[in-house]
C-alpha cells in the first residue's frame, strides 16, 4: 500500500496513471462531502468526479504530498458549492429522470444525513481516517500507511472521533 | 454491542449507501490524460501559490455563503448556532493585532515553515516575510520590494511588491467576519476543548475545511490548520531586505539594468516552452486525426511524445491514426505500449483494448481480439445504464472533444446522454452482432426492454462475433463509431 504523498510524487514525475489510486482510494470520501453538501447521488456523482479532474491539474500546487487528502477535500467543497450554483430548479424533469435513473433512493435518509454532516464536521485528521476506514473499507494499518501515521495514531484518532459522532449526534 | 461498535455499524452503512461508482476511475483518468501532467516548475508553483490570497478566497466565500445557506439544512448545526463564544468577539480581537507569528513544525519539533505578517490600520497585511527551510525557499515583503531567495539555487529574485503579493493571512480579521456572516453552516464551534494541553475553543471552518483554535481569554486563534499562531512583534529587521552575500541577483523590478538569468531559471522557462510547443503538436495532431489526414496525425503524435512521452492520449490517438491508415502492426504496438503503461498503475481504460482489439481483428488475430473485447464487454454494456461508464469511449472516438486543455473554437463539446447511449450501443452491435432494438426516438419504456436484453445476454452468452455490416441505431447527429 503507497502512502498518498507516494502516488502523489509518483504523478508528479510523470506517472500520471498512479492518479487513479488516489482516485480509487478517496473516491467514497469525496463522494461523501459532495452528498453532504448538495444531498443528492446524481449531482454529488459529477461533483466527485469534477474534484478529481481539478485535482490532477491544480496538483503541482500541492504544497505538501503528504497534506494530499484534506487538500483535495477543500476542492470537493469548492466543486459541490459550484454544483449547488449550477443546480437546475426544483422539478427539473430532466434531472429528476436522471436522478430516478442512477440512484432509485435518491437522497440518504435523514439518519445516514444527519451522520454524514456530523462525519465531514470532524477535525480533519479525525475526518479523514473514519471516511478511509468506514467509507473507504480500508484496514486501518492501511489508512495508518495511507495517511502516513502510526497505526496507534490512526486508532486513537478514530476512538476520537467515536466520542466526537457520539457528542454531536445527543445534540 | 458497545457504543463504538454501534457507531462502527453505523459508519459501515453509511458509507454503503454512499456507495461507489465503477466508472469513476476511468472517467476520471480519460478526461485528465493519464501519462501527462504538466511538470510545474519551482518558480510556476511559487507564482501560483502567490495569487492564492484571501482576496479571492473570500470572495468565494461570500457567494458561497449565499448558497450553501440556501441548500443545508443539518438539525444538529443549527443547535451550535448560539454558543458563549461567538466568531464576533475573534473579529473585534483581530482589530488590536499588529503582527502575527505563524508556525508550522514536523513531528520532531523543527520548523518547516515560519511566517511573520504586520498587519496595517485596515486590517490587511502590511509586511510579511517566509522562511521554508524545508522548501528551501525565503521571502521578505517590505511592501516596497519582494524578494524571494532560493538558497538552494544560490538565486535571488526581486520582485516590484505592486506586482509581485505574498500573502498567507491577508486579512485575518475579514475571513472570521465572513465565518460569522456564513452562520452555523458554515462553521461549528466546540467550546472548552484542550489544544494542546491549553483550553481553547474549537473553530471548524467547514468549507476551507480547516480546524481553528481560539484562545478563551483573547478570543485570538492560536492554531490555523498546522500553524500556531502568536502575536509577539518580531525581531528587529525581520521585514528588511538583505540580500545574502554571494547569491546571483535577478533584478524583476520596472526599470531595473537587464540582468542575466541562472541556468535554471532559463531551463525551466524552455521546458515551459516546449510544453507549450507540445501541446501545440497534440492539437493539431488531434485536428488531423478528425480530418482523416492519418499520416500526419501519426507523425504529429509521435512529435507530441518525443517531448512528452508520459501523454498517453498521445499514444493512444496514434494508434488510431495508424490503424485507420492501414499500419496494423505499428497500431497494435502503440496501443499495447499506452495499455501496458496504463496497467502498472492498476488502470485499465477500456477504449484502449477496445481499438486494440479492432486492430487485431483488421490483422487477422482474431483470438486476441476477442481477448480484449471479453475485457471490455461488460463496462459496455454497464455504460448503457451509466453513460458516464462511456465518456473514454467517446473521447477516442471524437479527437475533437473539449478535454486536456484543448478549447479552441472548433471543439466539440460532449454528446447528449441519447447520444452517448446510441453510440454504445453500434459499438456493441459491430462487435457482437446482436441487436436487441435499441433506437432514441422510441420510449423509454422500449429502450430499457432493450438494455435488459444486452444485460441478459451478457449473463447468458457474452459472445464476441465482430460484424462489420450490422445494422447500427440512428442518430440524431451521426458520429462514425471507431469500429466502422
Amino acid at each position: 500500500m503507497q502512502s498518498d504523498a507516494e502516488l502523489v510524487h509518483a504523478v508528479l514525475d510523470g506517472q500520471g496513471q498512479a492518479f487513479a489510486g488516489l482516485v480509487k482510494r478517496y473516491e467514497r470520501p469525496i463522494r461523501a462531502i459532495a452528498l453532504d453538501v448538495l444531498g443528492d447521488f446524481h449531482l454529488a456523482g459529477d461533483a466527485t468526479q469534477e474534484t478529481f479532474i481539478k485535482a490532477y491539474e491544480q496538483l503541482p500546487r500541492l504544497r505538501r504530498p503528504e497534506a494530499f487528502g484534506s487538500w483535495l477535500t477543500k476542492i470537493a467543497y469548492r466543486c459541490a458549492l459550484d454544483a449547488v450554483r449550477r443546480r437546475p430548479k426544483e422539478g427539473s424533469l430532466d434531472n429528476d429522470a436522471a436522478a430516478a435513473l442512477e440512484s432509485p433512493n435518491g437522497q440518504l435518509d435523514q439518519e445516514k444525513q444527519r451522520l454524514l454532516a456530523a462525519v465531514v464536521r470532524l477535525p480533519t485528521a479525525e475526518r479523514q481516517v473514519v471516511m478511509l476506514r468506514y467509507f473507504g473499507g480500508h484496514r486501518v494499518r492501511d489508512v495508518s500507511k495511507i495517511v502516513g501515521r502510526s497505526v496507534g495514531t490512526v486508532t486513537k484518532q478514530l476512538s476520537r472521533a467515536h466520542r466526537r459522532l457520539r457528542r454531536m449526534l445527543e445534540v | 454491542m458497545t457504543g463504538q461498535e454501534h457507531m462502527e455499524n453505523k459508519l459501515k452503512q453509511l458509507g454503503n449507501a454512499i456507495g461507489s461508482d465503477d466508472s469513476l476511475v476511468d472517467s476520471v483518468m480519460s478526461r485528465v490524460d493519464a501519462g501527462f501532467i504538466r511538470q510545474t516548475s519551482r518558480a510556476r508553483v511559487i507564482r501560483l501559490k502567490r495569487r492564492l490570497i484571501m482576496n479571492g478566497l473570500t470572495k468565494f466565500v461570500a457567494a458561497a455563503v449565499i448558497a450553501v445557506a440556501a441548500v443545508l439544512a443539518v438539525a444538529f448545526l443549527h443547535k451550535s448556532a448560539t454558543p458563549a463564544y461567538a466568531i464576533d468577539q475573534t473579529v473585534e480581537a483581530l482589530k488590536n493585532v499588529r503582527y502575527m507569528h505563524a508556525v508550522r513544525r514536523d513531528r520532531a519539533g523543527n520548523i518547516e515553515d515560519e511566517r511573520w505578517v504586520e498587519i496595517g490600520p485596515d486590517g490587511v497585511q502590511a509586511r510579511y516575510r517566509q522562511d521554508a527551510p524545508e522548501r528551501n525557499f525565503f521571502v521578505v515583503d517590505d511592501q516596497q520590494t519582494v524578494m524571494v531567495h532560493h538558497p538552494d539555487k544560490n538565486t535571488v529574485i526581486l520582485y516590484d511588491a505592486q506586482d509581485k503579493c505574498w500573502t498567507w493571512i491577508y486579512a485575518p480579521g475579514k475571513l472570521f467576519q465572513q465565518l460569522a456572516d456564513g452562520g452555523p453552516d458554515y462553521y461549528s464551534v466546540e467550546e472548552n476543548v484542550q489544544y494542546k494541553g491549553q483550553p481553547a475553543h474549537h473553530l471548524r471552518w467547514v468549507v476551507g475545511d480547516m480546524d481553528i483554535y481560539i484562545d478563551p481569554e483573547t478570543k485570538l486563534p492560536i492554531a490555523h490548520g498546522d500553524y500556531e499562531i502568536s502575536y509577539e512583534e518580531p525581531p528587529e529587521g525581520t521585514f528588511d531586505i538583505v540580500i545574502p552575500d554571494g547569491v546571483v541577483v535577478v533584478d524583476k523590478r520596472p526599470g531595473a539594468p537587464p540582468s542575466e538569468e541562472p541556468e535554471w531559471m532559463i531551463e525551466e522557462r524552455k521546458k515551459e516552452e516546449m510544453d507549450k510547443v507540445a501541446q501545440g503538436y497534440f492539437e493539431d495532431a488531434r485536428r488531423a486525426l478528425a480530418a482523416g489526414n492519418y499520416a500526419e496525425a501519426a507523425e504529429l503524435f509521435t512529435k507530441t511524445v518525443e517531448i512528452q512521452p508520459g501523454r498517453n492520449w498521445a499514444w493512444f490517438w496514434m494508434g488510431i491514426a495508424l490503424y485507420k491508415a492501414g499500419d496494423y502492426d505499428a497500431a497494435i504496438y502503440r496501443l499495447s505500449k499506452v495499455i501496458d503503461a496504463i496497467r502498472k498503475h492498476d488502470l485499465t481504460i477500456p477504449s484502449y483494448q477496445f481499438a486494440r482489439a479492432l486492430a487485431y481483428q483488421a490483422k487477422g488475430m482474431t483470438d486476441m481480439a476477442k481477448l480484449d473485447m471479453e475485457k471490455v464487454l461488460p463496462k459496455m454494456i454497464q455504460a448503457l445504464r451509466n453513460t458516464r461508464a462511456a465518456w473514454s469511449f467517446d473521447l477516442a472516438d471524437d479527437p475533437l472533444r473539449r478535454a486536456d486543455g484543448f478549447r479552441s473554437e472548433e471543439c466539440h463539446e460532449a454528446p447528449t446522454k441519447e447520444q452517448s447511449l446510441a453510440m454504445m450501443i453500434n459499438r456493441l452491435r459491430l462487435i457482437t452482432g446482436q441487436n436487441f432494438g435499441y433506437d432514441p426516438h422510441a420510449t423509454d419504456e422500449d429502450n430499457e426492454v432493450a438494455i435488459a436484453a444486452w444485460e441478459a445476454w451478457l449473463d447468458s452468452s457474452g459472445e464476441i462475433r465482430f460484424t462489420p455490416d450490422a445494422e447500427l441505431a440512428p442518430m440524431s447527429e451521426p458520429q462514425e463509431p471507431m469500429a466502422k
